[in-house]
């Protein structure tokens, strides 16, 4: 995106302090630039027949006066600017917080969230971090070439313009070296993609390579993309710099051109030697800003790739929400949905179900017939393309989220825990839920059977993630979470009790409390768990191609069937190399 | 390598005597550079002279001229020598960094490689070996520059004047004296330290809050977390702005000083140059040269931020680099037999922590023993220690009668084959994917493909065999990637197999497909299976049950069901697990 409507869009956040930031680097800018002034008015004073003694000591106390002015100045330039920038990326980031919390569950779904928390941890620091420190200079380089410019066109039109004109003939040579490192900078960009995807391959499956011998083979591979990537970077390095450089020799060679004019106007005394003075020794300052722009320019540009990603999110789409409506019954409808996650791949056409209230339904079907897409799309994760959901009756376009929230409750394979107590991470489900409510929830969970083999009991801490948990036992917990919640609608995943196969008799009591009264929707694998659902729907491509309970379905000898004898067969399975046994239970 | 034991600077200077000779022509052409990106405030000097001169030679200064465009051509070629030289050593020094590290990781137990998120070692490989390149390419140079030049143009000037020289240097010795007191003042320091504490606040918060995001959202909870989020936001931006209140006035001071170098030099060559004290050549020449030279050594000043940061990064590349090499001396005559055997092993990965104690137990030749125990009883770590993902502290690990360290790593891996969860595709075609570089014919490939029960769908893809996998090619579902892993497995024939059993399980819709693929694989093989579900075990030759560690019991089913506790309580919770239906 373009970096000086991405800057504008940072200034919004804090207008008036930009203003003033402004205001303090230009007067500082003035008085970085004055001591060049006074050198002038000094050197010419020197040039007289008999100098002033007056003048120079007059002169010179002013300096001082100024050196004493700056100091203030300087200060209130830094304070303003740095100020400006920490309250603009202050507001920044509690905009992003804000934003953050009206975003879908499906942005979350399709993020990554440690590249989203990079958005707001590290690419908001690199705006701070970076604006801060460039502000200063690049606003120094601006206000310094626009004074000292101005100056200098006054003195000497002709002289001026003709320091003036490498700055023109400069911006081809800047726009030629910028098209050169992007071109090659993409190349390099490219090998290191690929020496990142082939080192990531390397250590993955570092395991499954040495136990093939491989070791030698795939380390060949692995270096001769880090060679590429060497040829690469050096090539980058190699091939835009001379155009860079170029512009530096352009700006020399105007610098003593000017000075070939001038002398040669000198001799035809249409300049005088004050004048001279001034172009000799304020001139090559003049390009002072260009220098110091190029040196900020590669790093602006890597703040703006920052503050595009920043940006990205700010302005990322809502879900919109028509009527505030609170349902009275919890059935579920679906009514002619369909649905795409990219625009030409539908992977639901025309899908109608209806979900009574307190029945169970179970989505049955192989992977990728859309199962999950079901019970994202009850959560509201993504917007239907076509048709609508109704909850008890009411669309869910028409529900507040925090509405639609409070009327589900999730189990699926994730769970996210807080490196808290194993209390504090049940009291999430309701933090007005008073002692008696929890334990209840605990004791409902099966989570007392393994906090009564702590020392602290249900205050014990989860760690980082919950890293002292197993992965059933994280389960109990975000079931003991959604028993406290007590949602009227609950989604689950019955392969989460799988999860964790030495503890999978205690998540499946937990689950069998949880689903009591409740609408329940069920994504199953195992058949056997779902047999006295109230209605099984049976899914191929997004479609619904049988439905009924499972005596019905089993009778009808289609696709459930089917699944159903294929795993009877495969629930008998034994290790073995007893021929025998083996085949019994092929 | 010489001894990586080295930290701080002294590392980064070893890590670029790499490239030694490079890197002082690379200096040797920035100190030429500098020299000559002087000669337009020599020109300047001079024709500034020459104006005061009463014969005032256009000609010569033309040729000066002339020789001045020269010398701004030659400074910017001997820029980019200097560059070209810096940046070939830094890029060579970091492709050796790499392929070295890469390289020790492939010689490291498995174990620790894979203790590392592999996001972790990439971050190393690829940021923090990265930074090194400033180092080599920019610092040295820029410092080589930076420091000597001032120098030599301080000690010329000394010699034409040594007092004004000497007041010239008032404002750099004033500033270098005066700075350091300033920031590392008490107060100062505590700033810092409560900036650095509420930044750290800050950052852990907004992982959190990001990360917990969903979490909160369905439990209506967003407004107090958000609450929490912007106490942290607003502490980090007010500590923020109070540092910078307090470093401010040090930083106006450094930029009028900076500005306004030439003030003491103005003031007292005025003086003496009235006095008849300096000529009217040396004051302009003072002028002109006395402030310049102090620009490149505030340039160092950040040096030192920069310095910690790539120093941080060759930290967590040492950590690999200084890690131990796994003892891959062992001989390499293949034992005879394939009998397992544990004499007591004991292991632990901290010390201090025993993961096992006193492991006892014996696997036959051609049989299955089923490790089984509560989750964390130490199953899982038993069976990656006969594959020395890790080497044991005490007690013996025995294949055909051999201790398995003496056994060379790679021999080792010949004949132990293992099959775990995560089933690992490389981005190659799917025969490659079968083959992983066995010396193997078409047909061997094709038939243990279709033992695996992969050859159909195999053949249902764009390519068949010849279809790539992953980026641009196919990707294929979790239970089909693991038929693939079994398929190499088959195709290796090891006559010792470390089988997760939890493997079979990871498509439940084709469980049945995996399953007949295990069968085919495990005929005539020692097979060590860690079990989570009993009741694919029952028929094991030995059932060796794991608790805290140690073991509790050995057996076949029926025996165990007689004689241990654990093992039937386990056992009886499974039964009832697998009849369970929601209802």
């Amino acid at each position: 995106m373009n970096m000086i409507s991405n800057i504008r869009y940072a200034f919004r956040f804090d207008q008036s302090g930009i203003r003033k930031a402004f205001l303090w680097e230009f007067l500082h800018g003035i008085l970085i630039a004055a001591p060049s002034g006074i050198l002038l008015i000094i050197i010419w004073e020197l040039f007289k027949e008999s100098p002033d003694l007056n003048t120079i000591w007059i002169t010179l106390a002013v300096m001082g006066g100024l050196f004493l002015l700056q100091l203030y100045v300087a200060q209130k330039a830094m304070i303003s600017s740095n100020e400006a920038t920490y309250e603009m990326s202050r507001r920044i980031r509690l905009a992003l917080g804000n934003k953050l919390q009206r975003l879908s569950l499906g942005y979350y779904k399709k993020r990554d969230p440690g590249e989203l928390a990079a958005v707001v941890l590290q690419d908001v620091a690199n705006f701070e971090n970076i604006f801060g420190h460039s502000v200063t200079n690049i606003a120094n380089a601006v206000f310094g070439t626009l004074i000292l410019s101005s100056f200098l066109l006054w003195l000497n039109w002709t002289l001026g313009l003709s320091l003036l004109a490498a700055l023109v003939l400069a911006i081809p040579l800047i726009q030629l070296s910028k098209w050169l490192v992007e071109k090659y900078g993409s190349k390099t960009i490219a090998a290191r993609n690929t020496t990142g995807a082939r080192f990531l391959e390397y250590v993955q499956g570092i395991q499954h390579i040495k136990s093939y011998g491989m070791t030698g083979a795939r380390f060949q591979s692995l270096k001769q993309a880090l060679s590429d990537l060497r040829r690469e970077s050096i090539r980058t390095e190699a091939i835009p710099g001379p155009f860079i450089l170029t512009v530096g020799v352009l700006l020399e060679v105007c610098f003593v051109l000017m000075i070939w004019l001038a002398l040669y106007m000198l001799s035809q005394s249409t300049l005088t030697i004050p004048v001279l003075i001034a172009f000799l020794i304020l001139g090559y300052r003049l390009y002072e800003p260009l220098k110091i722009l190029m040196v900020e320019y590669p790093i602006l540009s890597y703040m703006n790739l920052s503050l595009s990603r920043v940006i990205s999110v700010l302005e990322a789409e809502e879900q919109t929400i028509g009527q505030d409506l609170v349902p009275s019954s919890f059935g579920i409808e679906f009514d002619q949905v369909s649905f795409s996650y990219v625009e030409e791949r539908q992977v639901m056409n025309q899908l109608s179900f209806t979900a009574a209230m307190g029945t169970m339904t179970a989505l049955v079907g192989p992977s990728g017939s859309g199962k999950t897409t079901i019970t994202s799309l009850i959560a509201r994760f993504w917007d239907v393309s076509e048709g609508v959901i109704r909850i008890g009756g009411i669309p869910l376009t028409d529900m507040a989220a925090a509405t639609a929230y409070t009327l589900i409750s999730e189990v699926f394979q994730e769970v996210y825990l807080f490196d808290d107590s194993i209390y504090n991470n049940i009291l999430i489900g309701n933090p007005l839920a008073d002692e008696k409510q929890v334990l209840e929830a605990a004791k409902k969970a099966q989570i007392m059977e393994f906090t009564d083999d702590l020392p602290d009991g249900l205050d014990s801490l989860v760690g980082e993630g919950g890293s002292k948990l197993s992965g059933g036992q994280k389960q109990r917990i975000s079931i003991a979470r959604a028993l406290l919640k007590d949602a009227p609608i609950i989604l689950l995943d019955e392969a989460t009790a799988s999860l964790d196969p030495e503890n999978e008799i205690y998540i499946q009591q937990a689950i069998q409390e949880l689903v009591r009264d409740k609408t329940v929707i069920v994504i199953a694998h195992k058949l056997a768990t779902i047999q006295q659902a109230d209605q099984i729907l049976v899914l191929d491509k997004g479609h619904i191609v049988e439905s009924g309970t499972h005596d019905v379905l089993l009778d009808q000898k289609g696709l459930y069937a089917r699944l159903w004898h294929t795993q009877q067969q495969a629930s008998g399975w034994k290790i073995t190399t007893n021929k025998k046994i083996a085949e019994a239970a092929d | 390598m010489g001894t990586p034991s080295k930290n701080g600077i002294s590392r980064l200077l070893q890590i670029a005597g790499r490239r030694t000779y490079l890197l002082i022509l690379s200096g040797l052409l920035a100190v030429a550079h500098a020299a000559l990106a002087l000669v337009p405030y020599i020109l300047v000097y001079y024709i500034l002279q020459q104006l005061v001169q009463p014969a005032f030679d256009q000609t010569m200064v033309q040729q000066y001229l002339l020789w001045a465009i020269l010398a701004g051509i030659g400074s910017y070629l001997l820029l980019y020598a200097s560059g070209m030289a810096s940046h070939i050593a830094a890029f060579n020094i970091l492709y050796e960094l790499r392929a070295q590290t890469a390289a020790k990781l492939g010689q490291l137990p498995l174990g620790f490689v894979n203790s590392f998120r592999s996001g972790a070692l990439k971050k190393i490989v690829a940021d923090d070996i990265e930074r090194v390149e400033t180092f080599i390419a920019h610092q040295i140079p820029d410092f080589v520059k930076g420091s000597t030049l001032p120098l030599v143009t301080i000690v010329y000037l000394f010699f034409v004047d040594w007092r004004l020289a000497a007041i010239s240097f008032v404002p750099l010795l004033i500033l270098a004296i005066w700075m350091p007191i300033v920031f590392n003042s008490s107060t100062s320091r505590e700033m810092l330290k409560l900036f650095h504490q509420s930044q750290e606040d800050m950052n852990s918060g907004i992982v959190e809050f990001v990360r917990a995001m969903p979490v909160m959202k369905i439990f209506s909870q967003t407004a107090d977390s958000f609450q929490q989020y912007s106490g942290t936001v607003n502490l980090f931006a007010d500590s923020n702005i109070q540092y910078l209140h307090r470093s401010a006035p040090p930083f106006a001071v450094f930029m009028s000083f900076m500005s306004n170098a030439t003030l003491p030099i103005l003031v007292l060559g005025t003086y003496l140059y009235l006095e008849n004290g300096v000529s009217f050549s040396t004051l302009i020449l003072f002028l002109m040269l006395g402030v310049g030279y102090i620009k490149p050594v505030f340039a160092l000043s950040n040096l030192g931020m920069q310095l910690m940061l790539i120093n941080k990064g060759v930290e967590r590349m040492d950590t690999i680099l200084n890690e131990e090499n796994q003892d891959n001396s062992g001989s390499s005559i293949s034992p005879s037999q394939f009998t397992v055997e544990f004499k007591e092993v004991g292991f632990s990965y901290v010390e201090g922590l025993k993961v096992l104690d006193q492991v006892s137990f014996a696997v036959q030749e051609g049989s299955i023993t089923a490790l089984v125990g509560p989750s964390g009883a130490g199953k899982s770590t038993a069976a990656q220690l006969v594959a020395r993902f890790w080497d044991i502290q005490e007690g013996e690990i025995m294949i055909g009668g051999k201790n398995i360290q003496a056994i060379s790593v790679n021999l080792l891996m010949e004949h132990v084959s293992f099959v775990f969860q995560d089933s690992f595709m490389f981005q190659e075609t799917i025969y490659e994917n079968i083959r992983m570089g066995m010396d193997r014919s078409e047909e061997a490939i094709i038939a243990a493909a279709k033992a695996a029960q992969c050859h159909d769908f195999i053949s249902d893809l764009p390519q068949g065999y010849q279809t790539r996998f992953g980026a641009f090619g196919v990707h294929l579902s979790g239970g089909e990637q693991q038929r693939i892993q079994l398929a190499r497995a088959i195709l290796k024939d090891a006559p010792i197999l470390i089988l997760d059993e939890a493997t079979a399980f990871s498509d439940p819709e084709n469980e049945h497909l995996i399953q007949q693929a295990f069968g085919k694989l495990i005929q005539n093989k020692t097979v060590i299976v860690i079990a989570h579900r009993l009741s694919t075990i029952t028929q094991a030759n030995q059932i060796v049950v794991f608790n805290k560690g140690r073991i509790e019991a050995k057996g076949t089913h029926e025996q165990l069901l007689n004689q241990s506790n654990l093992y039937t309580q386990m056992w009886n919770a499974h039964i009832r697990a697998k009849e369970y239906t929601i209802s």
